[in-house]
């Protein structure tokens, strides 16, 4: 199938960003295949029109058929070329759908190696979250980076909770083929892994205000080394206020202490 | 939506009009399902809870049969006046139109109650689209009771009236309490859980 | 009998169903040049991004914002778009226009069933255009959440300032209201109202298209109109429906309620557009095959079919929210479930050519340009179908030109047939052919151009609604083909000119039309220009299907009016 796209570049002109994710190539995949049979029937049918243009013209066939169509063998024809447009696109890309959702996006790793974070967008940034040493979220020794910038290690899943401080977002990681939502008021999750060190920009792709377009970040892929070096650098967060910030109106600069405690995959 | 244009025949008769009224019925059901698939939601998602005392189901209760009788009362005036061509069944009709408003001023004094008790539609989801509900019926209803004391002043009056207005008339008053009834025991259902 | 009414009642508060359609098309064509010329506006932030508008785009407009189209003005113009394109462009000239012209002369009946009602719904509409347009000139603006307006973005507390999207909710709800109206009015003239004989499968398939979508929109307007009434509510009363987490103090609601309702509407609406373009395709591909159209029934059943799947696969718009699997899978097995009638339904289309003599009349050639792009259109949703391709493709340019294939083009295209084809009878005159061939072509390469593009576009990560897409890295390698779509998008909206000088020309100037130039079976072409009010001086007695082209039973020529007998026509 990673073939396909050697011998038939299919109906794009333009690659999309560079897979850089353990599973990318399976949307790419499905991409591609819808690509190639899509392109197929269309050639068809652009095939067929462009023959009965050139055949039955008024001018070479100025008498028509008298035909309704409606006769059983009529039917029988149209719905099997309905059932093989089917079987051929639909119920293939149905299955490999599945298949990937159960393989993989909707199969949220667990175990040590995961590194979780949580995430919470506001207009126009996004803040990062680490649990800190005691594994725990919404405690003091949480790791706040600085807004818009995300640290992952290079080859470790990675598990990003997300709500929203405000409005609607949504995580976008083109290199990484995938997006989910940040909705106020409950907590979505989606998971990743980077096979390459880099990078790379996280994009908001839900309308959020007159800000939208700016609200960008970075993902930066290191090294595991690196990664773990860089988080023992980071201060925890300050100790001193009262946990609940939430309350205040005032959208003055970075919101703290919102982390929540991490919620298990139903 | 009766009147039409008396230089052109047209083909309406009484089955096209009865049909309307089932069709704009129909549409009216889709907007109250909307809002109670949603009040549903919002129950199954455990917004916010309501809880309603004795006294207060009592009231709420209550005030629906009102709009029950008022129903009774429009279908008998529709009756005695379809059998006699009596114009003295403007009677149950204005009585029918009374009840209609108490009804109303009932629903409103209730859900000042409501409110006064706590169930504030700021901050209580399922209290807002209770109240919501009761509200957009509302509206309906006071179209209703227009249609009504017209028929009771054409009645009244002693002026001659179409039997498919005074029926289609009726049809819209019954499916308005109907309406309310559905809308009532679907939410004091809902609420239980 | 149409002698002694006033001006007033003639051309203003009319009660001819073929007076209330020209409204509503001259009402549709204002407002389809107003939505294009922000488009275009779009276009232009898209490929130059924050540089000055040109004059030859009315850039004087923009003299408060040093020139330039600012952010919050871009959010406004992509979300007065589709609003504007959706329920002030397509909605009245294909439903408006043509369900209002068409229905009751291709029945065969006098009149709508409640004309009253009919004048009404245009009204109610006209009051609604006035609301949307009146928010232009608010302080602060249009709304500006787009056109799906997703709460809590589109409350007080999502931070667009102003009343534009108070104005754009009550907008909306009228013209919801209007639709309403219409639907109803529709729906039982096509019950009640047709001609002897004219059983439902003797009425053309532009009737069934029209009648299909009249039936989904009386179901499923007032599902809208209830989330935006909560809309509404939210943002005056106070209420919370809609608002949860940090913005709602003390309880709150949830934005995904929002979100299914307004799918639950919106996906329908989706079929709601292109239904009728999908009857008037079946329906002129046989005329101008000068054959029947094939499978006839099985296309109708198609499209019965198709309305009843589109109200469960709301479910595809929100495959990013974080539904649970069960749900994602379902949507998307209903979903695809969909390309099953829809293919056999363009394979009916595809068939009807075959054998054929076909006519490349300027009706014709806007049909065939629909088969040419509801085919992308179509195809290219099996992607927005899938659960993992759309975790990728879901709020990029590629969705953006998948809809503008499906609803834009194909609609556009369908409404230029339809136009040219029953102009004759509109207007009394032949609109110029050459010209029209002139804008086909024109329209059909640029805008093909423009569309496709946006798919490649979105096929490369570019996300949509973004004002300066040049601040991303992925997509700055993009901004030349932005810049092309650009230059495709200017061209496309100049041939419209075309188009639009053809109709208001041939108004005036074009040669008189006999009474069928097209050789139609259709009742409408039984009754001579002007049509008075009332139609048929006698109602016809229906003795044929719609269709019955070249039959050989019928000498000297190769249609039947339907209000002829086959037998007594030779």
């Amino acid at each position: 199938m990673t073939n396909l796209k050697k011998w038939l570049p299919g109906i794009w002109f333009m690659d999309p960003p560079k897979d850089i994710s353990l599973d990318g190539y399976r949307i790419d995949n499905v991409i591609q295949y819808t690509d190639f049979v899509i392109t197929l029937y269309f050639g068809i049918v652009v095939a067929a029109l462009a023959f009965f243009v050139w055949k039955y013209n008024s001018r070479k066939h100025p008498k028509a058929a008298y035909e309704h169509g409606d006769k059983k063998k009529h039917l029988i024809m149209t719905v099997v070329m309905g059932m093989v447009v089917f079987l051929s696109i639909d119920v293939v890309i149905e299955t490999m759908s599945f298949r990937d959702l159960k393989e993989a996006f909707w199969n949220f790793p667990k175990g040590k190696d995961v590194l979780r974070i949580e995430a919470m967008p506001m207009q126009y940034a996004w803040n990062f979250r680490y649990a800190g040493e005691d594994e725990e979220f919404g405690t003091d020794d949480d790791v706040v980076p600085p807004q818009n910038i995300l640290n992952i290690p290079v080859n470790t899943p990675v598990v990003v909770q997300l709500t929203t401080y405000d409005v609607i977002h949504s995580f976008y990681l083109p290199n990484f083929r995938i997006k989910q939502d940040a909705t106020p008021g409950m907590v979505t999750a989606i998971w990743f892994q980077a096979t390459e060190t880099g990078e790379y920009e996280i994009a908001c792709a839900e309308l959020c205000g007159n800000g939208h377009f700016k609200m960008k970040g970075y993902l930066k892929v290191q090294s595991k080394e690196d990664f773990y070096t860089w988080l023992s650098e980071q201060e925890p967060e300050v100790t001193e206020d009262d946990w609940d910030d939430w309350g205040d109106d005032e959208d003055e600069g970075v919101p703290t202490k919102w982390g929540w405690p991490w919620k298990e995959v139903k | 939506m009766k009147t039409m244009d008396s230089t052109v025949p047209i083909q309406c008769d009484e089955n096209t009009s009865k049909l309307g009224i089932i069709i704009l019925l129909g549409s009216i059901t889709m907007l109250f399902i909307t809002f109670l698939s949603t009040f549903g939601a919002m129950v199954a998602k455990e917004l916010s809870y309501i809880k309603l005392s004795g006294t207060h189901q009592a009231i709420v209760v209550g005030n629906a049969c009102l709009m029950i009788v008022s129903s009774l009362l429009f279908d008998s005036g529709f009756r005695q006046w379809q059998g006699t061509k009596s114009t003295r069944s403007h009677r149950f009709i204005l009585s029918s139109h009374i009840l209609g408003l108490v009804f109303l001023f009932g629903q409103i004094t209730i859900w000042q109650i409501l409110v006064s008790d706590g169930l504030q539609s700021g901050t209580n989801v399922l209290a807002g689209m209770t109240y919501l509900m009761a509200g957009a019926h509302g509206v309906h209803l006071l179209t209703g009771l227009v249609f009504v004391a017209w028929v009771w002043v054409q009645l009244y009056r002693g002026i001659p009236i179409k039997p498919l207005r005074f029926r289609l008339i009726g049809w819209y008053w019954h499916f308005l309490t109907g309406l309310w009834i559905i809308l009532l025991s679907a939410i004091l259902i809902l609420i239980q859980i | 009998m149409s002698e002694h009414q006033s001006v007033w009642r003639k051309y203003i508060f009319s009660l001819d169903h073929k007076m209330i359609g020209k409204q509503y098309l001259f009402l549709g064509i204002f407002f389809l040049l107003f939505g294009g010329f922000q488009a275009l506006l779009i276009r232009w932030q898209l490929a130059y991004p924050e540089q000055p508008v040109p004059w030859w785009l009315l850039g004087f407009l923009f003299k408060g914002s040093g020139g330039i189209i600012d952010p919050d003005m871009y959010n406004q113009l992509f979300t007065m778009h589709g609003t504007i394109m959706i329920f002030w462009a397509i909605t009245p000239i294909l439903i408006g226009a043509f369900g209002n012209y068409v229905i009751p002369l291709q029945i065969g009946a006098r009149d709508m069933a409640f004309p009253t009602l009919n004048m009404l719904s245009f009204w109610t509409m006209f009051l609604a255009s006035i609301v949307l347009l009146a928010s232009y000139f608010l302080p602060d603006g249009t709304a500006a959440g787009g056109w799906t307006s997703y709460p809590p973005l589109s409350l007080e507390e999502g931070g667009i300032p102003g009343h534009g999207q108070t104005y754009w909710t009550l907008a909306l709800t009228l013209a919801g209201t209007s639709t309403m109206m219409g639907a109803i009015n529709y729906v039982i003239t096509v019950i009640r109202m047709r001609a002897p004989g004219m059983t439902y499968f003797k009425m053309p398939l532009s009737v069934w298209g029209l009648w299909l979508t009249s039936i989904l929109n009386a179901i499923f307007v007032p599902v809208i109109a209830a989330g935006l009434i909560m809309l509404l509510l939210d943002r005056l009363l106070g209420t919370q429906f809609f608002l949860a987490g940090r913005l709602a103090a003390g309880g709150g609601g949830d934005p995904l309620l929002y979100q299914h309702v307004f799918w639950i509407f919106g996906h329908p609406e989706v079929y709601i557009l292109i239904l009728p373009v999908w009857g008037i395709v079946s329906e002129l591909l046989s005329v101008f095959s000068r054959k029947p159209a094939f499978g006839y029934k099985v296309t109708a059943i198609c499209m019965c079919t198709i309305v009843v799947l589109s109200s469960i696969v709301w479910g595809h718009h929100m495959y990013t929210t974080g539904m649970s699997p069960l749900l994602g899978k379902s949507f998307m097995f209903l979903t695809l479930l969909i390309s099953i009638p829809s293919s056999i339904f363009f394979f009916n289309w595809l068939l009807t050519l075959w054998k054929g003599s076909l006519h490349f009349k300027t009706p014709m050639l806007y049909t065939m340009a629909v088969i040419w792009v509801f085919a992308i259109g179509g195809l290219t949703g099996l992607y927005n179908a899938t659960v993992t391709a759309d975790i990728y493709l879901h709020d990029t340019m590629f969705v953006v030109g998948h809809f503008h294939y499906t609803m834009a083009a194909s609609v556009l295209f369908g409404g230029y047939a339809a136009i040219s084809y029953w102009y004759p009878k509109m207007f009394g005159r032949m609109m110029n052919p050459l010209m029209n061939r002139i804008h086909f072509w024109g329209t059909f390469i640029s805008l093909n151009l423009v569309f496709f593009n946006m798919m490649v576009l979105g096929y490369a990560g570019h996300h949509r609604r973004i004002y300066n897409p040049a601040e991303y890295d992925f997509i700055k390698p993009l901004m030349g083909l932005n810049e092309f779509i650009t230059y495709a998008a200017i061209v496309l909206g100049a041939f419209q000119f075309i188009y639009l000088f053809n109709f208001t020309w041939s108004m005036f100037k074009g040669p008189i039309a006999e009474k069928n130039p097209w050789k139609s079976n259709t009742l409408e072409w039984t009754v001579d220009y002007p049509v008075p009010h009332g139609n048929f001086a006698e109602i016809p007695q229906v003795y044929n299907g719609p269709n019955e082209y070249s039959n050989p039973k019928v000498k000297g020529q190769d249609w039947v009016p339907q209000s002829v007998q086959i037998e007594s026509a030779g």
